[in-house]
């Protein structure tokens, strides 16, 4: 992800609150792909673009009282990021969307974490993370993804810093056992001919 | 990027045993999930932003004009409640005095006995005002006035000197208002009220009985208020007398 440095933010911000296009357009591709990530993850990924343009529009109209750091302009906008979807998640009348059906965890396999496509790489990650509670996994994305820290992820979560490090430190542990399985019944697996590096013989 | 190469012939990738020692499983999903944004999550980017950018222009037209309407609000509200507040000081201060209308000043003692703070009924209000009017004996100033506004006959006002024959003419009462004006003359300033009022109102007047007695009877009148201590009787006053048995005929007749 291009990020915008710190100290180029304050000049950036400022442009981009007089609806300077290249000033919005350097925050869009720094906050994007994370707000997506969170998106897919936390709303699925039919509902992840639309979202994204609602949460734009919301910042778009909040930018000119916005005052604050890269930091807090994250927290700002996970924080209309998170409500939104909670408000997604009321109109579909339940409290939490699968990332993907069932069936696309199956498909992308253990081994689509190392897909040489980064693409489904990606999209095999962001489901392994959506199979964690909802909490954990919310904490992961934005401690990960994200890149905030543990108070900034408190204040977007309306958590203690201290529960937030307990949740990340669970979901990461479950995280880590879950592909240790996958990988022990990877390595069980016989090999194809097609995937040794010997020579085919004639 | 795969950590992994492909082989040459097939394209296949190697199979996940072949990872470096020591990587971490863990680690690689984590990278993952911090990669670059990728072309398909960027793509969109300049129809995004340039509806961001218009959307910023037009939300600070909003804004402006937002926050003048909030400033608005907040005016009107702190207007209203300033408004608010003045005519409750002002209801209250009319109630204290027991000068609301009839339901209105019951209405007021009623809420405010409830927080202990004794306020005229109604009813209490106009004994107050009755017995106001009968013993102007305490206040001889104000006997000739009542006696000139309320005498039909303008010559029965005590022009003639005859106080008490006037008060009786100009009311018509048989004696009574000479015998008010004997006794505004003859009692003791103290509870002069409380002996006259009620006689000056055919009993109407319960002045300085107690609030629950009257509400147990019934009745109407009654006043918390004294006798008008800060008015006390004149009795060295000669022309009090007088006036008395005006204002008390005068009084009646009205």
């Amino acid at each position: 992800m291009s990020e915008v440095t710190e100290t180029a933010f304050g000049g950036i911000l400022t442009a981009a609150r007089l609806g300077e296009e290249w000033a919005v357009a350097a925050l869009w591709r720094d906050v994007h792909p994370r707000l997506l990530r969170y998106l897919r993850v936390a709303a699925g990924a039919e509902a992840a673009e639309d979202l994204a343009s609602e949460i734009w529009l919301d910042v778009a109209g909040g930018l000119r009282r916005f005052d604050g750091d890269r930091t807090s302009f994250l927290r700002f906008v996970f924080t209309i990021c998170r409500r939104r979807v909670i408000d997604a998640g009321r109109r579909a009348g339940r409290r939490r969307t699968e990332l993907m059906p069932p069936d696309a965890l199956a498909a992308a396999g253990p081994a689509a974490v190392d897909d040489a496509d980064a693409g489904l790489a990606l999209d095999a990650a962001l489901a392994r993370l959506a199979a964690l509670p909802r909490d954990q996994a919310e904490v992961i994305l934005l401690r990960v993804v994200v890149g905030l820290d543990a108070d900034t992820v408190g204040d977007v979560l309306g958590k203690r810093p201290g529960t937030v490090r307990v949740l990340q430190h669970r979901g990461l542990e479950r995280l880590a056992k879950a592909v240790g399985e996958e990988r022990r019944v990877t390595n069980d697996v016989p090999r194809t001919i097609l995937e040794t590096d010997e020579p085919l013989s004639a | 990027m795969s950590h992994f190469p492909r082989n040459s012939w097939g394209g296949a990738r190697l199979p996940e045993s072949t990872e470096p020692a020591g990587a971490d499983p863990l680690a690689t999903l984590l990278d993952t999930l911090r990669r670059p944004g990728l072309a398909d999550e960027l793509s969109g980017e300049e129809r995004s932003v340039a509806r961001i950018a218009v959307a910023v222009r037009a939300a600070g037209t909003v804004d402006h004009q937002g926050r003048g309407l909030m400033a608005s609000r907040r005016f009107r509200v702190s207007l209203g409640a300033a408004f608010a507040g003045a005519v409750l000081v002002a209801m209250s201060g009319l109630a204290y005095a027991g000068a609301l209308p009839g339901p209105a000043q019951g209405a007021a003692s009623d809420v405010l006995s409830k927080v202990g703070v004794a306020l005229p009924t109604s009813h209490n209000a106009a004994a107050d005002t009755a017995g106001a009017t009968a013993s102007t004996g305490d206040e001889p100033g104000s006997t000739g006035d009542t006696g000139d506004t309320t005498g039909d006959e303008p010559g029965s006002t005590g022009d003639t000197g005859d106080t008490g024959g006037s008060g009786d003419t100009g009311s018509g009462d048989n004696g009574k208002g000479k015998l008010i004006s004997e006794l505004a003359h003859n009692t003791p300033a103290p509870g002069k009220g409380k002996v006259i009022a009620p006689i000056a109102s055919n009993g109407k007047s319960h002045v300085g009985n107690p609030p629950g007695q009257l509400k147990k009877s019934g009745q109407s009148g009654g006043s918390h208020k004294p006798d008008h201590p800060s008015h006390p009787a004149h009795p060295d006053h000669p022309s009090s007398g007088g006036g008395n048995g005006n204002g008390g005929g005068s009084g009646n007749g009205s």
